[in-house]
């Protein structure tokens, strides 16, 4: 039992020998030997014996490379990019097949009238998609779907919301509301004729005790400019921008692929992405931690950092500060990347 | 061919969610009842079970805390949130819209 312990142990030692030593890894470290042994101790309870129940069991792993990834930025062992991808165009295909099954749905019960909101037997609020290029307001129902043309800017600003953006293969912006409650207070939605797109709740917003969910899906690789204001609530922004500002006071945020990047929180976490077409990537906080994730294809970065108390760790150079402030240039530099807060913690890593 | 690994890496965060749905648990327990409730006809390797739980975890579907077994090393259960039980709802209604509109597609009932 005890040899088979130190066997199991040495086995799972090898497999984070080129693991950088992060609090996550030895997490996962721990966590898969106290498996490993379980599993070990089955077999040999089914009457395999030490040494064919140790393969049996040491076989059951699976390729390891992207999950020591996860938790080991530094951590690159094929050199291959993105191994994933096969896993991601499954998960696209998916969202595809649903995405189909909505719009089919959707088609199916668009009212006849051009322009026209119209309340269905569920409360929705169904607005014509060929109201292209002209206006249409919504502000019956609590639940709202949309279809906007010609959208150029979206432009949020409401109370406490989770909202998410994510890019589909139409042309045109869906809007999808879904209330949480009763006394949850239904945004309006008006797309104005330079393309704006506002969604914004009633002012003065009082308490709504509701709140609800905000689902945008924008054409793919459309690059549209946003300006989203919220005061609780997630923000996901899974899509291409060109330039984004975010601004929350205790929601966390995420934010990937944008031009230039602005995002002000105050007690939030932000987990921001940049590839080679981002420019630059700001970040005020008081509290929350940032995580900042670069691509590989961006050619260098100035990172630009103050804190007054919180850690900053740099995973391409090693640095790691405890407070103060500073900036570090690496490769070309062409990345600006500028990160302020007073207490938060501060991540540079890879984007994997 | 159909690769069914392919296939059904897409459902492995699905399948992870709905396993704790009814309780929690830790890696190799949800293994080995995915295995015994297919007749093994579907087995997680555990670097993908892991990779799922990092994910879920991340995205706060699934919460983790550690067991306090006295002996040998402490177990890490899984507990869904709120949001993961939520999550589940949604995959499994998309599942049963979607489940329809490929057995037309493929003409499962006809042959």
């Amino acid at each position: 039992m005890n040899s088979a312990n130190e066997r199991l142990k040495r086995y799972v030692d090898g497999i984070f020998a080129s693991v950088p030593d992060t609090k996550k890894a030895g997490e996962l470290k721990e966590e898969m030997l106290s498996n490993l042994t379980e599993k070990y101790n089955d077999y040999v309870a089914s009457g395999l014996s030490e040494d064919a129940a140790y393969a049996a069991a040491v076989a059951d792993l699976g390729d390891t490379d992207e999950l020591l990834s996860s938790v080991a930025p530094g951590y690159k062992k094929t050199p291959e990019k993105k191994k994933n991808k096969s896993v991601l165009r499954w998960v696209a295909l998916g969202v595809v097949l649903i995405a189909l099954g909505a719009v089919i749905a959707y088609f199916a019960s668009r009212p006849d009238g051009p322009g026209e909101g119209v309340v269905d037997n569920y409360g929705t609020v169904v607005v014509d998609g060929n109201n292209a290029g002209s206006s249409a307001e919504v502000v019956r129902g609590r639940d709202i779907d949309a279809s906007f043309d010609g959208v150029t800017d979206v432009i949020i600003s409401v109370e406490s919301y989770g909202i998410e953006i994510k890019e589909h293969d139409y042309s045109y912006v869906r809007v999808l509301f879904t209330a949480k409650s009763e006394n949850t207070v239904t945004p309006f939605v008006t797309l104005e004729e330079n393309g704006q797109l506002e969604i914004k709740t009633p002012a003065p917003v009082l308490t709504t005790g509701g709140g609800g969910k905000l689902v945008i899906y924008v054409p793919e690789d459309s690059a549209l400019s946003y300006d989203i204001s919220t005061a609780s609530g997630s923000i996901d922004l899974d899509a291409e921008g060109s330039d984004v500002r975010i601004s929350t006071v205790s929601g966390s945020v995420t934010a990937s692929e944008a031009g230039t990047l602005k995002i002000e929180t105050t007690s939030g976490s932000v987990r921001a992405q940049a590839d080679e077409f981002t420019t630059s990537v700001s970040v005020e906080s008081v509290s929350g931690s940032i995580k900042i994730e670069i691509d590989d294809e961006v050619p260098g970065y100035v990172f630009d950092y103050s804190t007054v108390s919180g850690s900053v760790r740099d995973y391409y150079t090693g640095e790691k500060h405890s407070g103060g402030s500073g900036v570090d240039k690496v490769g070309n530099g062409s990345l600006d990347i500028r990160v302020t807060t007073t207490s938060g913690s501060i991540e540079l890593r890879d984007w994997d | 061919m159909l690769n069914t690994s392919d296939l059904m890496r897409g459902f492995v965060d699905t399948i992870v969610l709905g396993r704790l749905k009814n309780g929690d648990s830790y890696g190799y327990e949800i293994g080995k009842n995915v295995k015994a409730l297919t007749d093994g006809g579907f087995e997680m390797k555990e670097a993908t079970l892991y990779t799922s739980f990092r994910r879920l975890e991340e995205a706060g579907m699934i919460r983790s805390y550690w067991g306090s077994e006295n002996t040998g090393a402490r177990r890490r259960y899984y507990s869904i949130t709120a949001s993961g039980r939520t999550l589940f709802e949604e995959n499994r209604e998309d599942w049963l819209r979607e489940r329809g509109v490929i057995d037309t597609l493929l003409e499962v009932n006809e042959v």
